[in-house]
C-alpha cells in the first residue's frame, strides 16, 4: 500500500490522504485529495469522472457478471449494458435547443413565473401541429424497430436518425447531460431509461419516450410496446395504461382542473389493481421542453392551473404492477419501481382548443 | 357551539401536517376555536409543522394561473382563491378545511349596522371601518365580478350564485384577512391550516416560524431559477442535484477496512448508494416560546398593531393594548402652532424644514435610545402595514407593481408615493407620551429664533440641540432597572437645564396639551368622564363581539389622550 497518494487537484502536488467517496462507490483509484478545500474548488471539473466512468465501466451481465456500480442494490432483474455507445452526432444545419452544447437549458430556469401556463398563438400552434406529427413519425418507426434480440441503443439510433432525417434534433440529447436521443425503459424501468447494449428479451415491455425539437418547438409522446409474447397481465397493464391516458385526455378542455386529470388516471389503474407513480409529471411544452403546468397522475394531487384555449401539454401516466414508489438508479436517470415490478407508460402531446382538445401527437388514422 | 373536528383532523393528517395528538388540540376557547395544550409542554416544542405543501395561497390554488394572468393578488386573490376552492365542494383538495372555515364565519365591524357603527365615531377606528367597506364594496365589483364574468368556464351560474354573491365575498374577505399569515416570498399571505388557528395574545405562548427566503418563482428553497438570487451556475437539474457541491472526502482506507466493510454484509453496500439527499420538507411552524401548563390556550403574537388596525383586519380589539396610538394630523398641530405663536408665516417655514429635514436627525435619534424597547418606528410600520392593506392589490408584492398598471382601477383616494410611512401622521404613544417626531416638531416650532436660523444654515447646530433635549427626555421615561443604573450616571454628568431650556420646555408641554385638546375635540372624546369609568361602563352594557371592541377602541383613545394631558401635567409640575 502506498502511502504517498498525490493531490489529484489542479496545479497541486500536495500529498493527500482524502479520498472522493464517489470514486470510492465507482472503485475509480487515485481519487486522492489533499483537502476538502481543494477538492471542492476541483468538483466541477473532477465530478465529471464519475459520469465517464459510469458510462464505461462495463460491460455488465444481467444477473451477476461486472456491473458499472458494484454494490447497487437493484430492485428488479434488469442490469444496465454498458459500455453505452458514442454519443451521437446532429448535423450542423439543424437547429438545436439551447443546451444541446452545456447541457443546461438555460431557458428553463429564466422563467419568471412557475404558474403562468402560456397560450400560444394561432403560428405557434401550427408549428407544434408539424412538430408533433413528425415525433409521430419517428416513434412509429422506433416501434417497428423493437423485436426480440434487438438492442435498446440499436432503437436509440434507428429513432436519431428518423429525427435528424427530418430536419430535427433530439430533445432528450443533453438535455442536463443525458446520454442518448430517447429514453428507452424496460419492464421495471418506470421511465427516463438510457438506451444501452441490453438487447431486448421476448416477454419484456419496453416504452419508447420520443421527444424532438424543430423550428423551435418540442413534441413529446411515447409508447410502452410487448416484446415477443408477453404474458396476460403485462398485455393488461399496457392495456390499462393507454386506457389511462385516453380517459384522461377525455376531460380535457377549456375550464378543467389539471390536478383533477389525476383523479381520472388513478380510478381507472386502481380499478385493475395498479398503482400510479408520483415523482414524475405531466408538463407543458412548446419552445420549452419542460414547462408549466405539472401535471401529476395520481388523484388528490394540488397541480396548478386550469385549462385555457391555446395552453399545450402532455399527459404521460406511469403505471405500475406493484408499488408506485419508485428508485433511482446511479446514472442519475434510470427511475425503477421499488419493488422490481413493471411500469407501463403512454403519453400524449395535446392542445386546449375552443371546445375540447387536439391530440397533437396522435397516430393518424389510416385511410 | 361544537364542531365535529375528525373530518379536518384526517384531513390534516393526509396532508402531512404533523403534531402530537395527545398534546395538542383544536377546541372552543374564549375567543372560538383555539389551539390547546393537553399536557406540559417546554419551551422550544414544535407545537405544529405545515409543510408549505399543504397551504392554500395564491400560487397553490387549482386557477393560480388565471389569477396571476389576470394581475389579481394580495387578499382579494387570495379571498377569490378561497372562495373557488370552496365551491369545488369535496373536489377541492383544502375540503375538509374550508368547511370547517364556513362553520367559524368571524363577525367584523364592517358587518354591523351603521348605527352601532356611529357608536365608534369617537374613535379613528370609524373611518378605517369605513374604507374597509368602500373598499370590500370597491373589490368586488372592480376586480371580483370582472374575473368571474371573464372565466366563465369555471364559474358558471350556479356557481356565481352560490359561491360568489357580495355575501360570500364579503364573509371570506373577513376569514382570509383575519387567519392569514405571511408565509414566504413565494406564497406572500397564505392560508396556513390549523396553524391559523392559533390565536393572538400579547403575552404568547408560541411563536411562527417559516423559512421566507425561498425561491419567488417556485418556491423551492433549492431550484435552478436563475431570477433566484442564489442560484449558481452549476448544470445539473433536480434530479442529479447532489452534484451541485463537491461532498465530503473520506479518509483513506485501509484495504482491510474495505474488505470488511464489504463482509459486513448487503445492508451496508446498500448504504453506499442510498441517496445522500433526504428530502427537505419546507414547513410553517409554530414552535412554544415559554412553557405551557397543560389546559392552556397556545397563543401567538400577530403584531405591534393599534386597536384599530385589530378590529379592522382581526375582528377584536385588545384592551389596554401596549401597541395602541392616538394619531394627530400635522394640520392640527400647525393649527394650535399659529394660535400660540401668532406667526402664520414663522410655523409654515419651519413645519417645511422638519418635513423636509427630519431624517437626518430621526435616525441620529434612534441610535440613541436603542434600550428603549418600545421604540417609535414600530408603531410607524403597524401603522404603515394597515395603511398597504386598503392597498390590497399591492400588498407584499410592491416589486410587481409596473406590471399591473394596465388592467387596474385608479386609486386615487390615498397618495400613491411609495414613502416609507405617512409624513403627516404623528403619533401619542399607549403610555401617553407623545412619538419622537411629534415631540421634535413641537420643538422645532419653540426653536428660539436664533437657533433656527443657525440651524438652516448647519444642520449639527440643530442636532447638538435635539441632542440635549431628546437625552433629556430619554432619562425621564420609566427603564428596566438594569438599565436605570446606567442612566443615572449620565444624568449625574449632565449639566443642570438651563433656563432657556426650561421656559421652552415648558412651552413644549403647554403646545402638546393643547393639540391633545384640539385632537380630543375633533372626535368628540369628552373629558367629563374617564376613560377607566367608560371602560366600566362598556363591560356592564354586556355587548360581544366587534361592537364591544370597537366601545374598546373608543374608550382606548380616550385613555391616551387622558394619559398624554396626565403626562404633561406631571412633566410641568416637576419644572
Amino acid at each position: 500500500m502506498s502511502s504517498s497518494q498525490i493531490c489529484q487537484g489542479m496545479d497541486c502536488s500536495k500529498p493527500a490522504t482524502l479520498q472522493c467517496p464517489s470514486c470510492l462507490k465507482l472503485k475509480i483509484p487515485n481519487s486522492f485529495f489533499c483537502s476538502q478545500e481543494c477538492f471542492k474548488k476541483n468538483w466541477a471539473t473532477h465530478k465529471a469522472v464519475h459520469k465517464i466512468m459510469a458510462m464505461t465501466s462495463g460491460p455488465a451481465a444481467e444477473e451477476g457478471g461486472s456491473d458499472p456500480w458494484p454494490g447497487f442494490k437493484y430492485t428488479g432483474p434488469l442490469r444496465p449494458h454498458y459500455p453505452l455507445s458514442e454519443r451521437r452526432a446532429v448535423p450542423a444545419e439543424i437547429g438545436r435547443p439551447d443546451y444541446s452544447e452545456t447541457g443546461i437549458p438555460v431557458s428553463e430556469q429564466n422563467i419568471r413565473s412557475s404558474s403562468v401556463i402560456e397560450v400560444l398563438k394561432p403560428d405557434e400552434i401550427e408549428k407544434m401541429r408539424t412538430v408533433c406529427r413528425l415525433a409521430r413519425e419517428v416513434t412509429d418507426l422506433g416501434i417497428a424497430a423493437v423485436k426480440v434480440g434487438v438492442t435498446t441503443d440499436e432503437i436509440d439510433r434507428v429513432i436519431h436518425e428518423a429525427t435528424i432525417a427530418r430536419g430535427a434534433y433530439p430533445s432528450p440529447l443533453n438535455y442536463n447531460g443525458f446520454p442518448k436521443s430517447c429514453c428507452t425503459s424496460v419492464n421495471e424501468v418506470i421511465c427516463h431509461g438510457i438506451p444501452d447494449q441490453r438487447p431486448l428479451k421476448d416477454g419484456d415491455i419496453v416504452n419508447l419516450d420520443i421527444s424532438i425539437y424543430k423550428d423551435g418547438f418540442h413534441a413529446d409522446l411515447n409508447e410502452t410496446v410487448a416484446v415477443g409474447k408477453v404474458d396476460a397481465d403485462g398485455l393488461r397493464l399496457i392495456r390499462t395504461t393507454r386506457e389511462c391516458l385516453e380517459k384522461a385526455i377525455a376531460i380535457v378542455r377549456p375550464g378543467t382542473l389539471y390536478r383533477d386529470l389525476g383523479n381520472v388516471i388513478e380510478k381507472h389503474a386502481k380499478s385493475e389493481g395498479f398503482s400510479v407513480v408520483k415523482t414524475y409529471c405531466g408538463h407543458g411544452i412548446h419552445r420549452l421542453f419542460h414547462c408549466a403546468p405539472s401535471i401529476p397522475h395520481y388523484a388528490r394531487n394540488k397541480a396548478v392551473g386550469v385549462m385555457k384555449a391555446g395552453h399545450v401539454f402532455t399527459i404521460e401516466p406511469m403505471i405500475s404492477e406493484g408499488t408506485w414508489r419508485d428508485e433511482m438508479w446511479p446514472d442519475n436517470w434510470t427511475a425503477v419501481t421499488a419493488d422490481g415490478k413493471r411500469s407501463a407508460q403512454f403519453e400524449q402531446t395535446m392542445l386546449v382548443t375552443e371546445t375540447g382538445v387536439e391530440i397533437l401527437t396522435a397516430r393518424p388514422t389510416k385511410a | 357551539m361544537t364542531v365535529d373536528l375528525s373530518k379536518f383532523y384526517s384531513w390534516a393528517k393526509e396532508n402531512e401536517i404533523k403534531w402530537e395528538e395527545d398534546a395538542i388540540e383544536i377546541r372552543e376557547g374564549k375567543h372560538g376555536l383555539g389551539v390547546f395544550a393537553k399536557k406540559d409542554l417546554e419551551l422550544g416544542y414544535p407545537v405544529l409543522e405545515v409543510p408549505k405543501s399543504a397551504i392554500l395561497s395564491t400560487k397553490t390554488t387549482g386557477i393560480a394561473n388565471l389569477l396571476e394572468e389576470e394581475g389579481i393578488e394580495g387578499y382579494v386573490s387570495l379571498t377569490i382563491a378561497c372562495m373557488y376552492e370552496l365551491s369545488r365542494g369535496e373536489q377541492s383538495p383544502w375540503s375538509a378545511y374550508l368547511a370547517l372555515l364556513t362553520k367559524r364565519t368571524i363577525q367584523m365591524a364592517t358587518s354591523l349596522p351603521q348605527e352601532s357603527r356611529d357608536m365608534m365615531k369617537g374613535a379613528e377606528v370609524y373611518k378605517d371601518l369605513e374604507l374597509d367597506l368602500k373598499d370590500l364594496k370597491e373589490d368586488y365589483e372592480q376586480i371580483v365580478k370582472p374575473f368571474i364574468e371573464k372565466n366563465t368556464d369555471i364559474f358558471t351560474e350556479a356557481v356565481k350564485k352560490e359561491f360568489f354573491t357580495i355575501e360570500a365575498y364579503n364573509t371570506w374577505a373577513a376569514l382570509v384577512s383575519s387567519r392569514c399569515m405571511d408565509v414566504d416570498a413565494y406564497h406572500c399571505e397564505a392560508m396556513v391550516p390549523f396553524a391559523d388557528f392559533v390565536n393572538h395574545s400579547s403575552d404568547p405562548s408560541s411563536e411562527f416560524l417559516a423559512y421566507e427566503d425561498v425561491c419567488d418563482i417556485c418556491g423551492e428553497i433549492i431550484c435552478e431559477h436563475l431570477d433566484n438570487d442564489d442560484s449558481d451556475e452549476d448544470d445539473d437539474e433536480e434530479e442529479d442535484d447532489d452534484d451541485d457541491e463537491a461532498p465530503e472526502l473520506e479518509p483513506k482506507k485501509d484495504e482491510k477496512d474495505e474488505k470488511k466493510e464489504k463482509k459486513e454484509g448487503e445492508d451496508d453496500s446498500d448504504d453506499e448508494w442510498e441517496d445522500d439527499g433526504d428530502e427537505v420538507t419546507d414547513t410553517c411552524d409554530i414552535v412554544a416560546e415559554r412553557d405551557v401548563k397543560k389546559g392552556e390556550e397556545i397563543t401567538r403574537f400577530y403584531g405591534p398593531y393599534p386597536n384599530k388596525v385589530l378590529l379592522s383586519k382581526y375582528g377584536f380589539a385588545e384592551i389596554e393594548n401596549p401597541h395602541d396610538t392616538v394619531t394627530v394630523q400635522v394640520d392640527m398641530i400647525r393649527q394650535v402652532a399659529e394660535e400660540v405663536l401668532g406667526d402664520k408665516a414663522v410655523v409654515e417655514e419651519r413645519l417645511e424644514w422638519f418635513l423636509k429635514n427630519e431624517d437626518t436627525f430621526m435616525g441620529d435619534l434612534d441610535d440613541e435610545d436603542e434600550e428603549g424597547g418600545c421604540c417609535d418606528h414600530d408603531h410607524a410600520d403597524g401603522e404603515e402595514h394597515h395603511h398597504h392593506e386598503h392597498h390590497h392589490k399591492k400588498k407584499g408584492d410592491d416589486k410587481k407593481d409596473e406590471e399591473k398598471k394596465e388592467g387596474d382601477e385608479e386609486e386615487e383616494e390615498e397618495e400613491e408615493e411609495e414613502d416609507d410611512f405617512p409624513r403627516d401622521i404623528m403619533y401619542l404613544l399607549a403610555d401617553g407620551h407623545v412619538d419622537d417626531r411629534l415631540y421634535m416638531l413641537v420643538n422645532t416650532l419653540l426653536m428660539p429664533k436664533d437657533k433656527f436660523e443657525q440651524s438652516k444654515e448647519d444642520p449639527t447646530v440643530a442636532m447638538d440641540y435635539f441632542g440635549d433635549i431628546f437625552v433629556r427626555r430619554e432619562l425621564e421615561k420609566p427603564h428596566h432597572e438594569d438599565a436605570q443604573d446606567q442612566l443615572e450616571e449620565v444624568k449625574a454628568d449632565m449639566a443642570p437645564m438651563s433656563e432657556e431650556a426650561k421656559h421652552v420646555k415648558k412651552q413644549a408641554l403647554e403646545m402638546i396639551v393643547k393639540i391633545l385638546k384640539l385632537r380630543a375635540d375633533a372626535y368628540s372624546v369628552s373629558d367629563k368622564t374617564t376613560a377607566e369609568s367608560d371602560l366600566e361602563t362598556l363591560k356592564k352594557a354586556n355587548l360581544s363581539g366587534p361592537l364591544f371592541y370597537g366601545g374598546i377602541c373608543v374608550v382606548g383613545e380616550k385613555a391616551i389622550l387622558q394619559k398624554g394631558a396626565k403626562v404633561c401635567q406631571a412633566l410641568l409640575e416637576e419644572l
